[in-house]
């Protein structure tokens, strides 16, 4: 059994003392938005008590620890994210829909950025908005991709490779083993980029 | 194995811990005491925070007289010792406000004991012993000074350095101190985010010697005042014990308790009020040593976990 010692959801407040910090707050770090990934709770036996927090840039995915004192007054981003459809795209912006509001929104190519390779159509994607803009776009972590193109797989073929590359439908290209055929489905890890096996008939 | 399996398995083994712990103690034929948790008058600590209730015969919350759980048993057991006990152990809950985390529970099971006689380093070879009772009888261990540790880490002696070159050091080493930090702070936040980290890995490791200023209620070093007699026990970075040669005296004692008020005071929190007679009786406390252990961590450590919620 486990105590809960504070209001685990976040809302957001203007501000938090630093030794509240908690996973997925999000923080304003020198004006920019930041999701804490992880978080310590530093108190040296008889000493002052410390917030160790990793966080994320939602711009740029860069990675930063930083340190508070526990009482540390610290600003929190007003990030929020919502689960969008991915609809199409027209090379300029990709457009997304909110499935509950119908609600459209065109994001700028840059802001997509790494997503867009895995964008499958009416992919469920999670988009996060910060001063009214959406700053990043994360696809679905296990997508059902099919295989566009790939090398056919030769009988007899003493393989110095244990691996091919594939092109997904989705425009994203990765390793899959040597019996994989242009058509079949496979199941990726989109924050990796593995392949991690074929799934039922061939798609379409 | 599912987790509610885990979690009696993980009983099961601090069942087994308490009781050799208790053996051990007894073989020692030092006794087992119970103390009050509520009191009127606390150790005051600049940084920890103590639970406060009140006492109302109608249990109305407003009124009434305010008492505090204890953070620690030490006020109540050196009393005892003032009053002629002899060599005492406690096992019970402390209650320390404001501190969760991967390694603290608010509320969390201390095992603390007294040693009538015994100098620092035979308490930490008794401590050690008896940490090993949980850890394995192989178990390693190194004993090191924390001046000594602390300039081979950092190349910059605790005992004569400044903000500013602790600061540098935290910089220039990818994990910059919050700012304003004093000496010691900073020196506390040097040890948790270099030292405490890279210490070698399954073995007792033991620094002793600390700077005066992080000793509250410990006896100073006759050689140098600038270090106080405490030492510190870890396992894998985990702070296990903490011990000391007892300060003696009530004028000591009561000039040492001022001060923590006084920090209080400065950094806006407030001071806590004395338990006059403990005062008055450490002119009575003998010469004793004593130690607390965090019995969580230890069987935490002992079931090969990093954090107190995985034993849950």
């Amino acid at each position: 059994m486990t105590v809960n010692y504070s209001n685990e959801e976040s809302v957001f407040m203007g501000s938090v003392m630093a030794g509240d910090i908690r996973k997925r707050m999000r923080l304003l770090v020198d004006g920019e938005p930041w999701l804490v990934v992880d978080t310590d709770f530093v108190k040296p036996g008889k000493g002052v008590a410390f917030m160790r927090a990793r966080m994320k840039n939602l711009i740029n995915g860069r990675v930063l620890e930083r340190t508070y004192k526990s009482a540390e007054s610290v600003e929190e981003a007003d990030v929020s994210f919502a689960i969008m459809q991915y609809l199409y795209n027209d090379g300029h912006h990709w457009v997304f829909m909110n499935t509950q509001t119908y609600e459209q929104v065109e994001v700028a190519k840059e802001v997509v950025d790494e997503a867009a390779k895995w964008l499958q159509e009416n992919a469920e994607c999670e988009i996060a908005m910060w001063n009214g803009r959406v700053v990043s776009v994360t696809p679905p972590i296990f997508l059902e991709l099919t295989v566009t193109y790939t090398e056919p797989a030769v009988r007899g073929d003493t393989a110095t490779s244990v691996t091919k590359k594939a092109t997904l439908e989705t425009g994203a290209e990765i390793d899959v083993p040597l019996f994989i055929e242009t058509g079949m489905k496979v199941k990726v890890d989109t924050r990796t980029g593995e392949y991690l096996g074929r799934t039922g008939t061939y798609g379409k | 194995m599912d987790k509610n399996a885990q979690n009696v398995e993980f009983a099961r083994l601090r069942a087994r811990i308490l009781a050799d712990i208790r053996a051990f103690f007894s073989q020692r034929h030092v006794l087992e005491v119970d103390t009050p948790a509520l009191s009127a008058g606390v150790i005051s600590d600049a940084h920890i925070e103590p639970f406060v209730t009140r006492f109302s015969r109608d249990g109305s919350a407003n009124s009434g007289h305010i008492l505090y759980l204890h953070t620690s048993p030490e006020r109540a057991m050196k009393k005892l010792l003032a009053a002629g006990y002899p060599d005492i152990y406690q096992i019970c809950k402390v209650f320390r406000n404001g501190e969760s985390g991967r390694l603290h529970s608010p509320e969390f099971t201390i095992l603390e004991w007294y040693r009538r006689g015994f100098s620092m380093r035979e308490m930490i070879a008794e401590t050690l012993e008896m940490c090993r009772l949980a850890l394995g009888g192989d178990v390693s261990a190194e004993i090191a000074p924390y001046q000594g540790c602390f300039i081979e880490e950092t190349g910059i002696d605790p005992l004569d350095t400044d903000c500013q070159a602790l600061e540098r050091f935290c910089r220039e080493h990818k994990r910059p101190a919050p700012s304003g930090l004093s000496l010691t702070d900073l020196l506390q936040y040097v040890m948790a985010s270099f030292i405490e980290p890279s210490m070698p890995p399954d073995m007792l490791m033991c620094i002793h010697s600390f700077p005066a200023e992080q000793a509250v209620l410990a006896g100073r070093d006759s050689a140098d005042s600038r270090v106080s007699l405490r030492f510190e026990i870890y396992y894998n970075g985990v702070e296990l014990a903490n011990g000391f040669e007892e300060l003696t005296g009530s004028a000591e004692n009561r000039s040492r308790l001022e001060a923590e008020n006084e920090k209080r005071r400065s950094i806006g929190k407030a001071a806590l009020p004395f338990d006059e007679e403990f005062i008055r009786c450490m002119d009575m406390l003998p010469p004793c040593s004593g130690v607390a252990v965090g019995v969580d961590r230890l069987v935490m450590c002992a079931a090969g976990k990093k954090e107190l919620a995985q034993m849950m």
